[in-house]
């Protein structure tokens, strides 16, 4: 019994290839459903198979285009989630550690926050136009609100006997905050970072839907007009693979470089 | 003039004035310098409370808390605090880095930080656990680098919050005589609060026992000039614990037919 334990849990080669076919398994079967409905649907044109996709994903492949698409979108959304990350956590971090200032902007911050990234899209686009500027700021402002509320959060729910422990060995003001304070909210910090990216996906489609000529929101609401489904497949699938990758990216460099500070769910 | 003394001391939370809002009310206590005083009294009577009034966590409504005849105004390195349970460890500090922490705030260098938290981690037992984090550990040695972070600091008084409350029966008797020695030879001064009778019976130099709140103060004092080491089996033991809990358990009686009724 034993030995059916060892070869279960044991970290062999054997061990590591089930786990990897394990989680490809459900990508598979989703395949396989894709492949059949669209079998079923039978108008090729408005619901391609897996087949057709893969096709089209090599031609925007063979064009350069779905690289340009991915970058420009990738630059997007890095610029304005660092922005908006430092930004929220600055003033998190003030909100959470100041009750005036908590007191203060706190309506403010709530109300502004439920104006989603959605809906500034209109005005934004009329004062920056299509260029970056006006998709850069419509990260910055989703990625600040979550960052920033976690971030707050993180501060006021530091136990007190920590501060206090730290208060009757001497620390105070930037030393407390420096020892104590900001290495108790880390955790809470990067898991609104991880939040935040993932809300950063979601604006930067809304936004190259509504106002750009490049990136994977672009080609997918652009392909709408040609028709060109398995386009719009090939953008969706995109998305959700480099989603993944950037979290998964988070999740190691938190390992990384804040492996003392692990956020509860990493 | 008393070294440490509560004078007259009130205290609530919260600004609400009712009768049932006071937790401390008229409470005076003096303890002489180098005197190991034991607090016992029921749950939620005020002991921590009175606790974190002398650590200056909080400052008293009415009436004084003094040391060597002076307000305490806030918390420092003379009045090191063990707290009831395990959250002021901080979780991104190894075992060593926290008991190092408070010879860091006070700007010791690298090398002698190290030396001295590595031998209080070894006096406390945990010299094979320095590199770990608290997550690592279990309640008990996680208690155990509390014990280590406040001793290193050589502090002149010494707060205790049931510091060996969630420990096993056996870790507990072993660190109660090594917190014996360790009192013996530094001469500090101890308020020390528990809810085990006995363990008051073998550290204590004077027991004092509060009443049931709200409102509470001190009821009784119990002087203690048994000849140490103190034998846990011993007539004289048994004779004390028996006064002890005589008046202990009337309070803690009053707690429970209140939480009966209510
Ligand atoms: N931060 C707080 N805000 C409001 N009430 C509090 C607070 N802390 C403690 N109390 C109340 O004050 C009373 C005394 O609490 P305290 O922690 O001093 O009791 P205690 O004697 O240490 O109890 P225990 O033996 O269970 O640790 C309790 O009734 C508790 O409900
Ligand atoms: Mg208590």
């Amino acid at each position: 019994m034993s030995a059916a334990v060892a070869k279960l849990s044991g970290q062999g080669f054997l061990h590591h290839l089930t786990w990897l076919v394990l989680r490809l398994l459900p990508f598979v079967v989703m395949v396989f459903l894709w492949d059949f409905a669209s079998r079923a649907f039978d108008v090729p044109v408005l619901f391609p198979g897996p087949l057709s996709t893969w096709n089209k994903a090599i031609q925007l492949i063979a064009d350069g285009q779905l690289q340009a698409d991915i970058l420009i979108s990738l630059w997007r959304i890095t610029v304005g989630f660092v922005v908006g990350s430092l930004l929220g956590m600055t003033l998190g971090l003030m909100m959470g550690l100041s009750r005036p200032i908590a007191d203060t902007l706190g309506p403010f911050v709530h109300t502004l926050r439920f104006i989603g990234p959605i809906a500034w899209i209109s005005a934004v686009m009329m004062w920056f136009g299509l260029g970056e500027t006006s998709k850069v700021i419509l990260i910055v402002y989703t990625t600040t609100f979550v960052v920033l509320i976690s971030t707050m959060i993180g501060v006021m729910t530091i136990h007190p006997n920590k501060l206090r422990a730290a208060r009757v060995f001497g620390a105070r003001g930037f030393r407390l905050f420096a020892h104590v304070t900001l290495p108790a909210a880390l955790p809470h910090v990067l898991t609104g970072a991880r939040l935040a990216m993932m809300n950063s996906f979601m604006t930067i489609i809304a936004a190259e839907m509504v106002a750009a000529r490049e990136g994977l929101g672009f080609l997918i609401f652009n392909s709408r007009q040609w028709m060109e489904v398995d386009a719009i497949f090939v953008g969706m699938i995109t998305l959700g693979l480099l989603g993944l990758l950037a979290d998964r990216l988070m999740a190691l460099l938190t390992r990384v470089l804040f492996r003392r500070f692990r956020p509860a769910d990493a | 003039m008393s070294f440490i003394a509560f004078r007259e001391v009130g205290f609530r939370y919260g600004e609400r004035e009712d009768a049932g809002n006071s937790i401390l009310r008229g409470l005076d206590l003096e303890i002489s310098r180098g005197t190991f005083y034991v607090l016992l009294g029921p749950s939620g009577c005020g002991k921590t409370t009175a606790l974190n009034l002398l650590a200056g966590f909080e400052a008293p409504r009415s009436g004084s808390v003094l040391v060597e005849g002076r307000p305490v105004q806030q918390p420092g390195m003379d009045r090191v605090v063990i707290f009831q349970g395990d959250d002021s460890l901080y979780p991104w500090l190894t075992a060593l880095e926290n008991v190092e922490f408070p010879l860091r705030m006070m700007g010791l260098g690298a090398a002698e930080r190290r030396s001295r938290a590595e031998a209080w981690l070894a006096r406390v037992g945990l010299a094979n656990h320095a590199a770990k984090f608290p997550h690592q550990l279990s309640g008990g040695m996680k208690q155990r680098i509390q014990i280590a972070r406040a001793l290193v600091c050589d502090a002149p008084v010494l707060l205790m919050d049931e510091p060996f409350g969630a420990l096993d029966a056996q870790t507990r008797t072993i660190l109660q005589d090594e917190l014996v020695d360790i009192c013996a030879g530094s001469g500090a001064t101890v308020l020390f609060i528990t809810h085990d009778i006995a363990e008051a019976i073998i550290l204590a130099d004077r027991i004092g026992v509060m009443r049931a709140g709200p409102g509470s103060a001190l009821k009784d004092e119990f002087e203690l000039d048994l000849p140490r080491p103190r034998n846990r089996g011993s007539v004289e033991f048994a004779a004390v614990y028996d006064r002890i809990q005589r008046v202990l358990g009337e309070e803690v009686q009053k707690v429970v037919m209140r939480e009966a009724a209510a």
